[in-house]
């Protein structure tokens, strides 16, 4: 069975960090699938349709593309988009809901803020403890953060490309893959770790002579007013102000 | 001509976080300190990254919502403060206070970026496309490119106004009594005063609220509860027995 070659692999992925650039309201990331795309749909001679196909509406979570790009290059070679245009237009709306949900799930509300916040954690622990005294280490950290966020997603989208190539219209059975689920779990549980090394750190601080009462003030607003839905900002703000109030009469 | 360089490095925040690649590095936990050794204020701008970081670590960039910019928020908050106590030594506080407030407006502000770039990149989009169907590479690309123009201009443009208004407005703030009081009232001789400390810890909670519920699921909470504990007693010892004392001291002042 055809696969494709590490050097398409290579050339669309790098096209696909491109895709965000023609986000709009009405196709959403769609023309951006048409420009990772176009080395592949330029030269055949069922152009337009292509186009068209390609170009249509899509949304997902970026670094998910992959599965939706692996999919469309596969119907595409196998003439799909000719011969079952409505179907192939159908199938591709049906892509948008699950890469969105998953990958959303996955990156946005997992993986990036539970590294991110372990970077904050090593980066203040550091403030304060002196563990790393030369600014280059501590650049090497911040980088060192940046390779371990991107490697798994580099990752992901080499093998979503094979995967979803083999699997074509059938992409979608891709998200019973037994590991999302357990991978789901450990994520969480990462986070929770990260967030409890971030508890531990404000204990320390208030035990270092911060404000325990400010500390309690901005804690119990900011939590309170967020699970109102109040923006994080504004609540942030107002717990600076209550804050300030509690400060005029200590 | 410092902003004009900070507005560039604004616009690579801006990028990064809707555009192009996405890799992390507009984040404000790297992007902030990253301008803070540039500028030779490393610690000013790992605090403000720090904080920001945890303010909008559930900021989500999904679909057709709106969301804050705090990542520029946070870098411009970065270059406002460094470039305040280059100025005035006057110390940390007040310099990390303006630019936070600045910084948050911004990015709040910011909210109506993304979504009048979309809307105008929505108009080049049919013309990308049709330039498609015809097969002229050529047009493909200039479209493209144009697309990518208005993306450069947006982040540089917005990251310079705020720069101009933030700076503009700070050294207007700093003439006034007000800051001269709040200079009083923040400070107790070289140190800082019960009041500061208690404005810096009601940071420290909030921005913990945010990140505890962004972090924390009900199924987690055990975890959470344990190794909060573990890492407190593993924190206390590793103060107490292996750290020099007077830095740390000085630094949790510092923070």
């Amino acid at each position: 069975m055809k696969r494709l070659k590490s050097s398409e692999k290579l050339r669309l992925i790098w096209r696909s960090l491109w895709i965000q650039v023609l986000l709009n309201y009405k196709t959403m990331q769609g023309a951006g699938y048409l420009h990772i795309l176009w080395p592949w749909v330029k030269d055949s001679e069922h152009r337009a349709n292509r186009v068209r196909r390609v170009s249509g509406f899509l949304n997902g979570h970026p670094v998910f593309s992959a599965f939706a790009l692996g999919a469309m290059l596969k119907r595409l070679s196998d003439g799909d988009a000719e011969n079952e245009p409505e179907e192939f237009d159908a199938w591709r709306d049906s892509l948008a809901g699950p890469l969105g949900m998953v990958g959303d799930s996955l990156i946005w509300e997992r993986w990036k803020p539970a590294l991110l916040a372990l970077g904050v954690f090593l980066t203040s622990f550091n403030i304060l403890f002196n563990v790393v005294t030369s600014d280059v280490a501590l650049l090497l950290v911040l980088l060192s953060l940046i390779i371990l966020y991107n490697i798994p997603l580099f990752a992901l989208r080499w093998w979503a490309l094979d995967e979803s190539y083999e699997k074509g219209k059938a992409v979608l059975s891709l998200g019973g893959y037994p590991a999302l689920h357990s991978l789901q779990i450990g994520l969480d549980r990462f986070a929770a770790a990260v967030a409890a090394c971030i508890a531990a750190f404000a204990l320390l601080l208030v035990f270092l002579g911060f404000s325990w009462i400010g500390f309690g003030v901005g804690f119990v607003i900011t939590f309170a007013l967020m699970q109102a839905r109040v923006s994080v900002a504004v609540s942030v703000l107002l717990a600076l102000l209550a804050s300030l109030i509690v400060s005029v009469f200590i | 001509m410092q902003l004009i360089w900070a507005a560039l490095a604004g616009m690579v925040v801006y990028l990064d976080t809707t555009a192009i690649a996405q890799i992390l590095i507009c984040q404000p936990i790297i992007a902030c300190p990253l301008w803070g050794y540039f500028v030779g204020e490393p610690e000013v701008g790992l605090i403000i990254g720090a904080v920001f970081q945890l303010i909008y670590l559930g900021n989500l960039q999904i679909g057709a919502a709106r969301f804050a910019e705090g990542n520029i928020g946070a870098f411009i908050a970065v270059v406002l403060a460094s470039q305040f106590c280059e100025s005035n030594n006057s110390s940390y506080p007040i310099a990390l206070l303006l630019a936070f407030f600045i910084g948050l407006v911004a990015a709040q502000a910011g909210s109506y970026l993304a979504p009048t770039v979309r809307r105008i990149v929505g108009r080049i989009v049919p013309q990308y496309v049709l330039a498609a169907e015809q097969g002229d590479s050529g047009m493909v690309r200039s479209w493209f490119m144009l697309a990518v123009g208005v993306h450069l201009v947006a982040g540089f443009v917005y990251s310079l106004f705020w720069l101009v208004i933030g700076s503009y407005s700070i050294d207007l703030f700093s003439q006034t009594s007000i800051y001269h009081r709040l200079v009083e009232s923040l400070t107790d001789g070289p140190l800082y005063s019960d009041r500061a400390i208690l404005l810096f810890g009601s940071i420290l909670g909030a921005v913990c609220a945010v990140a505890f519920r962004v972090l924390i699921r009900k199924k987690t909470i055990p975890l959470f509860i344990f190794v909060t504990i573990f890492g407190a007693i593993v924190m206390v010892w590793y103060f107490s027995h292996l750290v020099d004392r007077t830095y740390s001291l000085e630094m949790g002042c510092l923070l």
